[in-house]
């Protein structure tokens, strides 16, 4: 199996748990080079607006949590929409809850490519980066 | 003639009168005596100048002819033209200041052909003078005979002083001779006669006229005497008055006399003038002689031609005549009445009659009558009596109105007198009875020759016990009429009695109840056609006539009700009605009795004789008979069980209502339970399942595996803790149902505190507790209290400012509806612009340093709101918070 690696990913979970396991799994699977973590999802749409005005690097990918405070997860996706990317950041919701509410109203949205149910596997992300 | 045998003739007769004093003139016999030419000289004889005088410039001939000699003078001098006769004549001329000239003309007369007139020429001539002599010498012979005669004599000078008395002014005026002689004959003067009196007699004397006229002297007694007197002036050779000459005869008695009468006549006028009446007084021949003031005012003012446009002088049959002839009848009738008093028919004649004006109606009251002691003489006076007529025309209209309303109501009256058995009865009465007023009169006979037969002997005891009983007389009876035809009558009256009991007089009235009587009869007809059927349902039956009287009802409706039957007769259904209902129930009534559309199904609550308020539902329909309304029958049915059982479903209904809430509520919280479990227990959870999996990688290194067992240390704390708040909730959703109780305040904060005794310590955080005076226990659900002091302590704690020391003031106060509770801290506060919406939403978090699961808020909202509550928050960024709930104060707390 050809092994799938992006360049850059976003991790934003207001858990540093996740944050810390995500790490662990990516020094075993490599599935990118360089990896943001944010524990605020406000800060992560600071980054993209930051990239984009001054030409600079995009994430490939992004794994979003959907519970979290201040800017929550479909905020965030609401405000990611609206911004004019040239290309296709896939984003991947990265939740616990299993409420079907949930992922429901995550395919309403075109940029997100699935949801993910926590905890995040070696499994999972093979599945994420053949999505991609 | 041509103009110059004119200028000839002229001449002629100027030459022949050359030596002639007088004025020549040539002019007209016209009617104003035109002048073509006269002689400067008439400006000696009349003030005027020829001028003045030609053409009638500004007099004319005529005009300066003594008014009293102008038409002898005319008919005259016709008549000398006519005979050819010499044209002499002496007539009176007056001039410019009024004075009088006798004059004398020598006239030709000329027939001028040019102007188709007679032309008089001739000569005028003064002859005052010789007429003064003339007069003169009669004077002196009337002189003579004043003092032969025994007429009073003196002759004063031209100043007034007595030159002369005789022997009867002195017996007269009782002065002696000596005394008047050389006085002003002023000496007799009474001071009655005005000045003018005087300044006239005086003018017409030194004019050189002879004065006549009556004058009141004083004798020197003061006794008054009234003379008749002929003041003549004297003149000397000169022509100039000198003397006068005074005779007088002796009229005191005849004076009195006639002051008597002007007296009595001017208190018959001042009364015919005071009164309101018209009056005028005709001849025999019908002239109008004598108008009083207000005659003359009313015909005056009376614009159209009757019989008032009359004054004296004018014939009063004429004015009648000419009425009668534009066909007014009065005139007619008047011309008749006067002619009837005239001629000793009638001694007087009386006739009202219309006189109309634009904005009035006027009526008046002619009187005709005869003088006294066989005076051929009319008064005729008219009375204004528009104002009675007026009260006439508004009680006529009433009595009809009463007519009218008697005609509708089918109702006479009647009264008798029981002295005289004189009985009177109403036109309606006789419309009643069916009997020609103008053939039959109001008698006892008449009216019992209408009286069934059959009810005669019962009226006739009925009337007779209620004279003797003194009560008022009641009794529905019927009239056979000879066609076979009947009628019911009530017949009503009362007596009036004088002291000693004797019934003097009876009031009654009559009415024609025929067609209630049919109805009545109708609807007991109909009840019998369905007796079997009345009796025997459950509902209640009632029929009542117009009038809304109950007429029927059955068993059924009596027992209802809780009556008797015999209670019927004086059964009023509104009074078996609840109040409220009363005024709609008459309305209703009244309304389908004028045929209106009522609505046929009504509910009413009704009382029972014995006070129990029931329900009723009324079913009500009309009863019509020959086509009109003759009343209603309605069912009547109990049904307040049934509408209590109504009442019982719409509770059972509330209560549904209710629970299907409760329901609504506790699904929400079970969704509620179901978010908390896949959202928050579900992330310590995943992160366990995380950790163990990267747990066994084989990369692992030592140290990571130890990170790895904290972190899972730390998911299961949070478990833990999410367990606890689980149980919290759950515990609280428990006691939904829990009754309140009496809670103290300071205990729950105690045992809050005990809860968080690590927490207060490990941040030592200062709490302090105010608990205002009455306010120490609320009556309220303990375990909502608790967690939500709970929640509100560990949330001020949690967000605490890592720049103070963290205070929190719990206090409670009460007012008379409210307990107020506050929780106020001096933590990093929630900027509340930009979550305030979302501050009690269910797992809401503000911040990213602080642990949360944003259950707390939203589960104490739920709860104090469950308490009837509120709660509200002040915040901002870094000021800290302040949660402020609101518990209304129970009843009776």
């Amino acid at each position: 199996m050809e092994k799938i690696k992006v360049d850059l990913a976003y991790i934003i979970d207001d858990d540093e748990v996740i944050i810390y396991l995500t790490g662990l799994i990516n020094k075993d699977v490599e599935f990118c080079d360089k990896m943001l973590s944010f524990t605020d999802s406000g800060e992560a749409l600071t980054k993209i607006k930051t990239a984009l005005e001054l030409n600079l690097e995009l994430p490939s990918l992004i794994l979003i949590d959907l519970n979290m405070p201040v800017m929550n997860g479909w905020t965030f996706l609401d405000e990611l929409s609206k911004l004019k990317i040239g290309k296709d950041i896939p984003v991947f919701i990265f939740s616990s809850s299993i409420n079907q509410e949930d992922i429901n109203r995550s395919k309403k949205y075109k940029i997100v490519k699935d949801y993910i149910i926590k905890p995040l596997t070696v499994n999972k992300i093979n599945k994420i980066l053949r999505t991609i | 003639m041509d103009s110059d045998d004119r200028l000839y003739g002229e001449k002629f007769i100027r030459e022949l009168t050359e030596n002639v004093q007088g004025v020549f003139f040539r002019g007209f016999f016209d009617k104003q005596y035109t002048i073509l030419r006269i002689d400067g000289a008439i400006f000696e004889l009349t003030g005027y100048t020829k001028e003045e005088l030609i053409s009638g410039k500004v007099i004319s001939f005529l005009d300066i002819i003594h008014p009293e000699d102008r038409k002898w003078l005319r008919t005259k001098r016709q008549d000398q033209i006519d005979n050819r006769l010499p044209i002499i004549n002496e007539y009176r001329i007056i001039g410019k200041q009024g004075r009088i000239r006798w004059v004398r003309e020598t006239v030709s007369a000329q027939h001028d052909e040019i102007h188709g007139k007679i032309v008089l020429e001739g000569l005028v001539q003064d002859v005052t003078l010789n007429k003064t002599n003339a007069f003169m010498s009669n004077a002196f012979t009337s002189f003579q005979n004043a003092v032969n005669n025994g007429s009073i004599v003196s002759i004063t000078d031209r100043k007034g002083i007595i030159i002369f008395v005789n022997e009867n002014f002195c017996k007269v005026s009782k002065y002696g001779r000596q005394e008047l002689v050389g006085k002003d004959h002023i000496i007799v003067n009474s001071a009655y006669h005005t000045k003018a009196f005087f300044a006239d007699l005086w003018q017409t004397l030194l004019k050189g006229d002879i004065w006549r006229g009556q004058i009141r002297n004083k004798a020197k007694d003061g006794s008054i005497y009234w003379v008749d007197t002929v003041i003549t002036p004297v003149m000397n050779d000169s022509g100039e008055v000198d003397q006068f000459l005074t005779i007088s005869n002796l009229i005191t008695e005849q004076k009195e006399n006639e002051y008597a009468l002007l007296e009595s006549e001017a208190l018959n006028r001042s009364v015919l003038k005071s009164l309101q009446t018209n009056i005028a007084i005709l001849d025999e021949t019908g002239l109008i002689v004598k108008v009083n003031e207000n005659w003359t005012d009313l015909s005056s003012a009376a614009q159209v031609s009757n019989l008032l446009r009359t004054d004296v002088g004018i014939n009063y049959f004429d004015v009648v005549n000419e009425a009668i002839s534009k066909g007014d009848n009065y005139a007619l009738t008047m011309k008749e009445g006067i002619r009837k008093v005239l001629n000793n028919e009638m001694d007087f004649f009386e006739m009202e009659y219309p006189c109309h004006v634009a904005d009035k109606e006027r009526w008046f009251l002619a009187h005709v009558s005869k003088f006294e002691n066989d005076i051929k003489r009319i008064i005729i006076s008219h009375f204004d009596i528009s104002h009675r007529k007026y009260q006439e025309e508004v009680l006529r209209k009433s009595e009809s109105r009463l007519m009218q309303a008697q005609r509708i109501a089918t109702l006479g009256n009647w009264e008798l007198n029981m002295q005289t058995n004189a009985l009177y009865w109403s036109d309606e009465n006789f419309e009643i009875y069916e009997l020609d007023k103008s053939k039959v009169s109001a008698t006892y006979d008449a009216m019992l020759s209408r009286i069934h037969p059959d009810d005669r002997p019962d009226l006739g005891t009925n009337y007779r016990a209620a004279l003797e009983n003194k009560t008022k007389f009641e009794h529905t009876h019927r009239l056979l009429f000879e066609d076979g035809r009947t009628k019911y009558v009530n017949q009503q009256c009362e007596f009036v009695y004088d002291e000693q009991g004797k019934p003097l007089q009876a009031f009654g009235t009559t009415q024609d109840i025929t067609r209630q009587k049919l109805a009545d009869q109708a609807l007991e007809k109909q009840r019998l056609r369905y007796k079997n059927v009345v009796e025997n349902i459950s509902d209640g039956l009632i029929i009542d006539n117009k009038e809304g009287k109950v007429i029927f009802a059955n068993q059924q409706f009596l027992d209802m009700v809780g009556i008797e039957e015999s209670d019927l007769e004086n059964f009023v259904f509104v009074d078996y009605v609840a109040s409220e209902f009363k005024d709609v129930i008459t309305d209703r009534h009244n309304r389908r009795m004028l045929g209106e559309e009522v609505s046929t199904i009504f509910q009413y609550a009704g009382v029972r004789k014995d006070g129990a308020k029931r329900w009723f539902e009324a079913r009500v329909t009309k009863i019509m008979e020959n086509g009109k309304i003759a009343g209603t029958q309605s069912a009547i049915r109990d049904i307040t069980e049934e509408k209590a059982s109504i009442d019982l479903l719409k509770a059972s209904e509330a209560e549904k209502t209710k629970l299907l809430n409760e329901l609504t509520k506790r699904y929400n919280e079970l969704m509620q339970f179901n978010y908390i479990v896949s959202h928050n227990l579900r992330a310590p959870i995943a992160n366990l399942l995380g950790l163990a999996e990267v747990f066994e990688m084989p990369s692992l290194e030592e140290d990571e595996r130890q990170k790895i067992i904290g972190h899972i240390r730390f998911s299961i704390e949070k478990i833990d803790d999410l367990i606890q708040d689980l149980n919290i909730i759950l515990a609280a959703r428990s006691d939904i149902n829990s009754k309140k109780e009496l809670v103290d305040f300071e205990e729950i904060v105690h045992s809050v505190k005990q809860t968080l005794e690590k927490q207060i310590s490990e941040t030592n955080t200062h709490i302090t507790t105010h608990i205002d005076f009455g306010a120490d226990k609320i009556f309220s659900i303990k375990s909502y209290i608790k967690s939500s002091l709970y929640n509100l302590i560990s949330n001020a704690i949690k967000y605490r400012s890592p720049d103070r020391v963290p205070t929190i003031d719990i206090s409670i106060e009460r007012d008379d509806n409210f307990y107020t509770i506050k929780v106020k801290d001096n933590g990093t506060g929630i900027d509340l612009q930009k979550y305030g919406k979302e501050v009690f939403g269910l797992y809401k978090r503000f911040h990213l340093t602080v642990e949360g699961k944003g259950l707390g808020l939203n589960m104490t909202k739920a709860q104090i709101e469950a308490l009837g509550g509120s709660i509200d928050i002040v915040s901002a960024p870094d000021k800290g918070t302040t949660f402020i709930i609101t518990i209304p104060v129970q009843q009776g707390e």
